[in-house]
C-alpha cells in the first residue's frame, strides 16, 4: 500500500457495468524523500506529491484534501470487492494522522 | 523480501474492518525492488514484531501478508517480517569490472560488517550513528 | 525463478514464526551477461545454507513458500515471498 492525497473524483454515464455503485477518487501518491530543509518530521506543507494521478475505488467516503491508504492488485480487489469489478486500486483506510520522521529517511 | 527502514506510523479509524487492530508502518525501502509505483515508500502491516520508527526491517510482499489474521484475507500488500539486528555484505560485489550498483545511497546505516570473499581478510566497521530526531 | 549471487546475510531476533530456524541471505539478481544489471537485491530465505559468493536460483511467490513447507493449501499464511531453491553447481 502507499499513502496518497485525494484531489477529486470522476464519474460518467457510459461506463463498464462493474463500476456500478463505486465512488472513483483521483489521488496523487505521496512521494517520500529526505527533507532538504533539515526538518525531522514531515509536515503536510512539505509533503511532496507525485505528478501521477491514480484513480482508486472507494467505499469509505474519503473527500478531497484527505490522505488515504491505497492498496492495489486483483487479490486485494477480491478481498475488498469481488472479482467481477474492473478495478485495480482501492482505498483501504482514511488517514486520521501520520507521524513520519524524515530524519531517518536517507 | 526487501529491506527497509521504518520511518513512520499511520493511524486511521475509517478503514477496512480487516485492518482493525494492526499497526500500519511507513517504510522507506533501502534498495531497488522494482515497485509498481515510484513513491519512495510503502505502508506495511505489523502483525508479529512490533517494529518502531528507526528500526531496519525485512518486509514480505505479495500473498502471505493477506493471511496474517484469522478468517478472510486482509486487503494488504506488505507485512513486516523481522527487525534486523545486523547485516553483512560482500564488498567485492561492489567492485570489479561489473560492480553492483545500489539504488539511491544504499543501506549505509545498516551494514555493520563487510566480508571479502577473496582471501581471509575480514573487515568490519562500527555501526554509523543514526541521526537523532 | 531467477539466478543470482549470495552477497550477504541478515541476522534477526524479533521475527515472524516463518523465520524460526531459518537464515536470510541477500541475493544480487544476475542478468544475461552475468552482471548485476539492475542493481536489484532481494532478501531470500535460505534453507540450503548457500555460502557467500555462491550462484543460486531463487523462487518467488507461492513457490517460495513451497521451498519451506510444500503444500499450497496449508502454507499461505507462511510469511515468505522469496527463497533460495537451488545451489547452482553448473550452468551451460
Amino acid at each position: 500500500m502507499y499513502l496518497a492525497k485525494v484531489i477529486g473524483t470522476n464519474w460518467g454515464a457510459k461506463q463498464a457495468a462493474g463500476l456500478e455503485g463505486l465512488k472513483l477518487l483521483q489521488v496523487r501518491p505521496v512521494v517520500l524523500r529526505a527533507s532538504e530543509a533539515g526538518a525531522t518530521r514531515l509536515t503536510e506543507q512539505d509533503c511532496a506529491l507525485s505528478d501521477q494521478v491514480i484513480v482508486a475505488a472507494d467505499t469509505l467516503g474519503a473527500g478531497p484534501g484527505e490522505y488515504v491508504l491505497v492498496a492495489t492488485g486483483s487479490r486485494v480487489r477480491d478481498v475488498v470487492y469481488d472479482s467481477s469489478r474492473p478495478i485495480k486500486a482501492m482505498v483501504v483506510a482514511i488517514v486520521d494522522s501520520a507521524d513520519i520522521d524524515v530524519g531517518v529517511v536517507r | 523480501m526487501i529491506l527497509g527502514r521504518v520511518v513512520g506510523e499511520v493511524w486511521a479509524t475509517r478503514k477496512h474492518p480487516k485492518l482493525v487492530g494492526y499497526k500500519l508502518l511507513v517504510i522507506r525501502p533501502h534498495w531497488w525492488y522494482e515497485p509498481s509505483h515510484h513513491v519512495g515508500h510503502l505502508v506495511a502491516i505489523d502483525a508479529h514484531v512490533d517494529a518502531g520508527v528507526g528500526d531496519d526491517v525485512v518486509i514480505c510482499m505479495g500473498e502471505p501478508p493477506r493471511w496474517q489474521s484469522e478468517g478472510p484475507a486482509m486487503p494488504v500488500e506488505a507485512a513486516v517480517m523481522a527487525v534486523v539486528d545486523r547485516c553483512e555484505v560482500d564488498e567485492s560485489a561492489f567492485e570489479g569490472p561489473r560492480p553492483l550498483k545500489l539504488w539511491r545511497d544504499g543501506p549505509r546505516g545498516l551494514i555493520v560488517g563487510r566480508i571479502r570473499t577473496e582471501g581471509a581478510e575480514v573487515t568490519s566497521q562500527a555501526e554509523p550513528e543514526r541521526s537523532e530526531p | 525463478m531467477i539466478r543470482g549471487t549470495v552477497i550477504g546475510e541478515v541476522w534477526v531476533t524479533k521475527k515472524a514464526p516463518s523465520l524460526d530456524g531459518r537464515k536470510l541471505k541477500l541475493v544480487a539478481v544476475r542478468g544475461a551477461s552475468g552482471a548485476a544489471a539492475s542493481g536489484r537485491v532481494v532478501v531470500a530465505m535460505d534453507t540450503l545454507d548457500a555460502p557467500m559468493g555462491q550462484a543460486v536460483m531463487v523462487t518467488f511467490g507461492s513457490g517460495a513458500r513451497n521451498v519451506l513447507r510444500p503444500g499450497a493449501s496449508e502454507n499461505r499464511d507462511l510469511l515468505c515471498d522469496c527463497a533460495i531453491s537451488q545451489v547452482i553447481d553448473g550452468e551451460s
